[in-house]
């Protein structure tokens, strides 16, 4: 008889039980792409602080992180809503002194973490030389000689979170990870192997038969992954390609209502506090899983 | 000059100018924000440079993309149709530090300084941040990298344009002369257009120099809304304008103005 696998499933609820005040966070998630957004409303709603977030290009899931007072370190290379402006309540928290933007260039936070990955002190890199960021990090980045060439390089510190958090089209119960069109993200291919514990929320939890059809497209094997959740339509307002696309309308709203505190106290009860399942959440957010006419699969 | 002609706005301007500096040779990346890049990338397709490469986000590498509909730009449906697209750990970053496939990088900031160095980080000290920005994000890395980069900047004042940038968020000459070269940085920033006029660097004390004034704007303007003193050429001539057919081809690019930037 075979050992049964283990099943790493759990809900959204419990997973962020996973997360303790004072822990490293890394969380997934370039600018308004692929970040799971329904476990940050959890996380939200939960009230967890002291968290020190981990992001590559921070955008409203780091704003509503902020509101709620969830940070206290923010590391990462961008906060940004690219055309719409600023996170408003991470410049006034950052500004105010509340929140600490301890910030990368892009590729030496991406060398910090697959440092860790790799199990190995530090990376060196050509990037970000004279930069006023590896200036003000003498702890983690440091302009090195080559110890054969002595060429100029600026070794990147090994930086290992506590916890990833990433959200992926499709898992099957022992955590044998899909993402479609393969790992592009940066996150998705230093995140994992960077932190202690692994959690991924994903649109579908599908058999694991699913899963050997298309092996290729496997971007974490079972025994990188701690645990699944199931959640659809995670990412919104986010993006999750191929499956929907962001939904620009709602975070331009958002940015819009942060201009005065009422609205936005409406904004922020109706989206984030109010909806206490994710149906309820999509529901209010008119979602609709097929934007793209592709469904999850991607096929 | 048509009616048109006469409102042509400082981004089209810049969008022109950029697209000039493209050619079939050419190797562009775009990432956040990159709204001007972009169109400034599809008008010169549609015009003289239809095989120039395109990196869009650092992921989808020659994108069928005709029209820009979002204000969000380093994201997929700014990829599609693309040939390939690059893993950002995998591919495209140790692509850019091995050889010099990148040959234009199209960057901005809030303050740009008079050797070139770009913040788009922060107004007062790292720990003590009075304004906090978006970041430096890609740009700190390739800066250092040194492809040929061309700054645009959509608001020109004495305040976006400093004799010393707070941060920076991408190294241009740091304090002018040979200090780049000194520290064993290679290249650097070639361009600097605005919404008024157009400079390059002179290249002993790599300040920037005034090139070309826009039409509609002079000389006197130009100085006066600058926060240092440039280098000024006996001859500055007047940019040229995007002509009808190439102004028609911008808007109707981006028919929604996303090439507008929030002030």
């Amino acid at each position: 008889m075979e050992p049964e696998k283990t099943d790493k499933r759990l809900p959204l609820n419990r997973a962020v039980d996973w997360v303790e005040p004072g822990m490293s966070l890394a969380l997934q998630g370039v600018s308004a792409q692929t970040t799971p957004m329904a476990f940050v409303r959890q996380l939200v709603r939960e009230g967890i602080e002291d968290l020190h977030l981990i992001s590559f290009v921070g955008g409203i899931a780091v704003d509503w992180l902020t509101r709620a007072g969830c940070i206290d370190t923010f590391t990462g290379c961008a906060v940004t809503f690219e055309r719409y402006g600023l996170a408003p309540h991470f410049r006034n928290a950052v500004q105010e002194g509340t929140v600490h933007y301890d910030e990368y260039t892009e590729y030496t936070l991406a060398c910090r973490l697959e440092a860790a990955a790799r199990n190995v002190p530090h990376i060196p890199t050509r990037c970000a030389r004279g930069t006023g960021v590896v200036e003000n990090h003498p702890e983690t980045l440091r302009e090195i000689e080559d110890p054969f060439t002595g060429e100029p390089l600026v070794a990147c510190r090994a930086l290992r979170p506590d916890l990833a958090v990433l959200h992926a089209h499709r898992s099957d119960p022992q955590g044998n990870v899909q993402f479609e069109p393969d790992a592009i993200w940066p996150e998705l291919q230093v995140m994992p192997g960077a932190a202690r514990s692994v959690l991924v929320t994903v649109e579908e939890i599908v058999p694991e038969s699913t899963i050997k059809q298309n092996p290729e497209k496997t971007c974490l094997p079972h025994y990188e992954v701690d645990g699944v959740v199931e959640v659809p339509g995670g990412a919104h307002p986010t993006g999750l390609d191929p499956a929907y696309s962001m939904d620009e309308d709602f975070l331009v709203e958002y940015l819009q209502s942060a201009q005065d505190e009422e609205t936005l106290e409406a904004f922020y009860q109706g989206h984030v506090l109010e909806p206490s399942t994710q149906d309820e959440y999509l529901n209010r957010v008119d979602f609709d899983p097929t934007i793209n006419g592709e469904g999850t699969s991607g096929e | 000059m048509s009616s048109s002609q006469k409102d042509v706005s400082g981004e089209e301007m810049i969008i022109t100018v950029l697209s000039r500096q493209l050619s079939d040779a050419s190797v562009c990346l775009t990432g956040l924000s990159s709204m001007i890049p972009i169109l400034s990338i599809g008008l010169a397709r549609s015009t003289h440079a239809p095989d120039l490469t395109w990196i869009s986000g650092a992921v989808g590498v020659d994108p069928e993309v005709h029209r820009l509909d979002t204000g969000f730009t380093m994201q997929p449906d700014l990829w599609r149709g693309s040939t390939a697209y690059l893993g950002q750990t995998e591919q495209f970053w140790p692509m850019v530090q091995r050889r010099e496939t990148v040959n234009t990088f199209m960057i901005s900031g809030a303050q740009v300084d008079q050797y070139g160095n770009v913040n788009s980080s922060l107004i007062g000290e790292y720990g003590d941040r009075k304004v906090c920005m978006m970041g430096s994000a890609g740009m700190g890395d390739m800066g250092a990298l040194g492809p040929p980069t061309y700054i645009w900047l959509t608001h020109h004042t004495p305040r976006t344009l400093v004799p010393a940038v707070d941060f920076i968020s991408c190294p241009g000459y740091f304090d002018g002369g040979s200090e780049r070269e000194d520290r064993g940085l290679p290249g650097g920033p070639v361009m600097l257009v605005t919404n008024r006029a157009v400079f390059d660097f002179e290249p002993e004390t790599h300040k920037l120099r005034l090139q070309s004034v826009h039409p509609g704007h002079d000389r006197e303007e130009v100085l006066d809304q600058t926060g240092f003193e440039p280098v000024v050429p006996g001859d500055v001539s007047t940019t040229d304008p995007p002509g009808e057919e190439n102004l028609t081809r911008i808007r109707e690019m981006d028919p929604d103005e996303y090439r507008t930037m929030p002030r």
